[in-house]
C-alpha cells in the first residue's frame, strides 16, 4: 500500500517504550502511525493533519488521557474518532471512555495483537 | 516468561523477541524508581504512573503475571494515596515481588542480558544520576552476594531496606526486634558485641536511624558500631553507604 493510502494512527501514550511496540505493530499491519508523549506534542502533532484514529493513553504524569480526549473533541472540535488506550480494568476503561464521551477503548491487558485487531475492527479493515 | 506467557500468536513472539531487552531495561528502571518512591510517601501519584506504566507494557508483551502483579501494586500505591498505612506495606511487597518477576524475565530471555544494566531508559519521569555511582554495578561480581543483616522494630522500613540493597547485588536479611529492646541503649551495645563475637568473619555494623546524626553519631561511638547513617538522606544514599562498608570491609 502506498504510503499516503495508509490510514493514519495517532498515538499518545506517556511510555516511549509503549509507543515504540505500538508503532512498530501498527506499522507492520500496514498503518501510518504518528505518536506524542505528551499533550503539547499531541496539539503539534494533531494539528493540521488528517487522521483516522487517535489512541489516547489515560494514566500519565501530571494528566489524564480521558480529560485530554474530552478537551479535543469539545474545545478544539476534533472529529477523528478516539478510543482510550489503557491498562485499567474494562469496566473502568469503559466507565471513563463513556464520561469523557469518547468512542470506546481498547484494554493493553489483551495485548498486542489484540490492539492491532481491535484497530482493524475500529478502521473497517478487519 | 516461559509458561506464564498468553497465547498471543506470532506478533507478541515477534515483538517479545524485539523489545525483550529494551522491556527488561526500562521495567528494571521502573521498579528501581519505584523502591526509592516506597519512602516518599508525598509522592505516591510518581509510584501509581511507575506501577501502571509498567503493567502497560508487560501486557503488551504478553507478560501477564508481571502486568498482574504491577497493577495490584499501583491499587495499593492508589489506596496508600487515600491514607492506608497497611496498603504502603502491600504495595512494598507487591514491588519486591516485581522485582524477582523482572529477573525472572532475564534468565528467561537471553544470559548475555541478564547482568543488571548501568543505564537504564530513563522514561518521561527519570531522576539525572550522572555522576552518581550505579547501585546496579557495585556488587555485580562473580562471587556470592554479600550477606546484610538488617536489625528494625519496623518491618516496613525493614522491607523498604530490603529491597533496596537486594537491588544493589546484596543478600540482605530482615530481623524484626522487639522497640523496647532496641531502645535500651545497654542492650544495643550488647548486640553489637554478640553479634561480633558470633560471626565468623570480621563484621561491619552500621547503625541506621531517623534520628539526629550528632545523636546517631553519639550513639554509633557508645556501642563501638563501625558507622552509622541517617535515614534522611534518602534511601538511595543509605545503600551507597552500605556498599561502601563493605569496600572497606573487604580491604
Amino acid at each position: 500500500m502506498a504510503a499516503n493510502e495508509r490510514k493514519r494512527i495517532l498515538i499518545c501514550d506517556d511510555s516511549h517504550l509503549m509507543l515504540d511496540m505500538a508503532k512498530e505493530a501498527l506499522e507492520r499491519a500496514g498503518y501510518s502511525v504518528l505518536v506524542a508523549q505528551d499533550f503539547s506534542q499531541l496539539a503539534n502533532v494533531q494539528e493540521g493533519q488528517s487522521l483516522d484514529l487517535i489512541l489516547m493513553d489515560v494514566q500519565m504524569p501530571e494528566l489524564y488521557g480521558d480529560d485530554v480526549a474530552m478537551v479535543l473533541k469539545e474545545v478544539r472540535g476534533v472529529r477523528t474518532p478516539i478510543y482510550l488506550l489503557s491498562s485499567l480494568s474494562a469496566e473502568e476503561l469503559a466507565e471513563r471512555a463513556d464520561e469523557a464521551d469518547v468512542d470506546g477503548y481498547i484494554c493493553k491487558r489483551d495485548g498486542i495483537d489484540a490492539l492491532v485487531q481491535k484497530v482493524k475492527e475500529i478502521l473497517n479493515d478487519g | 516468561m516461559p509458561g506464564d506467557a498468553k497465547p498471543g500468536g506470532s506478533l507478541t513472539d515477534q515483538m517479545r523477541t524485539r523489545f525483550g531487552p529494551r522491556f527488561l531495561e526500562t521495567a528494571r528502571a521502573r521498579v528501581r524508581r519505584s523502591l526509592e518512591l516506597l519512602g516518599k510517601p508525598t509522592e505516591t501519584e510518581k509510584l501509581v504512573t511507575e506501577l501502571h506504566s509498567l503493567a502497560g507494557e508487560a501486557a503488551m508483551l504478553g507478560l501477564q503475571s508481571l502486568s498482574d502483579t504491577a497493577r495490584k501494586g499501583e491499587e495499593q500505591a492508589k489506596e496508600w494515596q487515600k491514607g492506608s498505612t497497611t496498603a504502603a506495606l502491600y504495595c512494598a511487597r507487591s514491588v519486591r515481588a516485581l522485582s524477582q518477576q523482572v529477573e525472572e524475565f532475564a534468565a528467561s530471555i537471553d544470559a548475555s542480558v541478564a547482568a543488571p544494566l548501568a543505564n537504564a531508559d530513563p522514561g518521561p519521569s527519570a531522576e539525572a544520576a550522572a555522576g552518581k555511582p550505579s547501585p546496579d554495578t557495585a556488587a555485580a561480581t562473580d562471587e556470592a552476594p554479600r550477606k546484610v543483616l538488617i536489625i528494625d522494630d519496623s518491618r516496613l522500613a525493614g522491607d523498604h531496606l530490603c529491597d533496596a540493597l537486594g537491588s544493589a547485588g546484596l543478600d540482605p536479611r530482615l530481623a524484626t526486634a522487639r522497640e523496647d529492646a532496641l531502645a535500651e541503649l545497654t542492650q544495643l551495645g550488647e548486640l553489637c558485641v554478640a553479634l561480633r563475637s558470633k560471626a565468623p568473619r570480621p563484621v561491619y555494623i552500621m547503625l541506621i536511624s531517623g534520628m539526629s546524626e550528632p545523636e546517631l553519631a553519639r550513639r554509633a561511638e557508645e556501642v563501638e558500631a563501625d558507622g552509622y547513617v541517617s535515614k534522611h538522606v534518602g534511601i538511595e544514599r543509605v545503600v551507597e553507604q552500605v556498599l561502601a562498608a563493605l569496600q572497606e570491609l573487604a580491604k
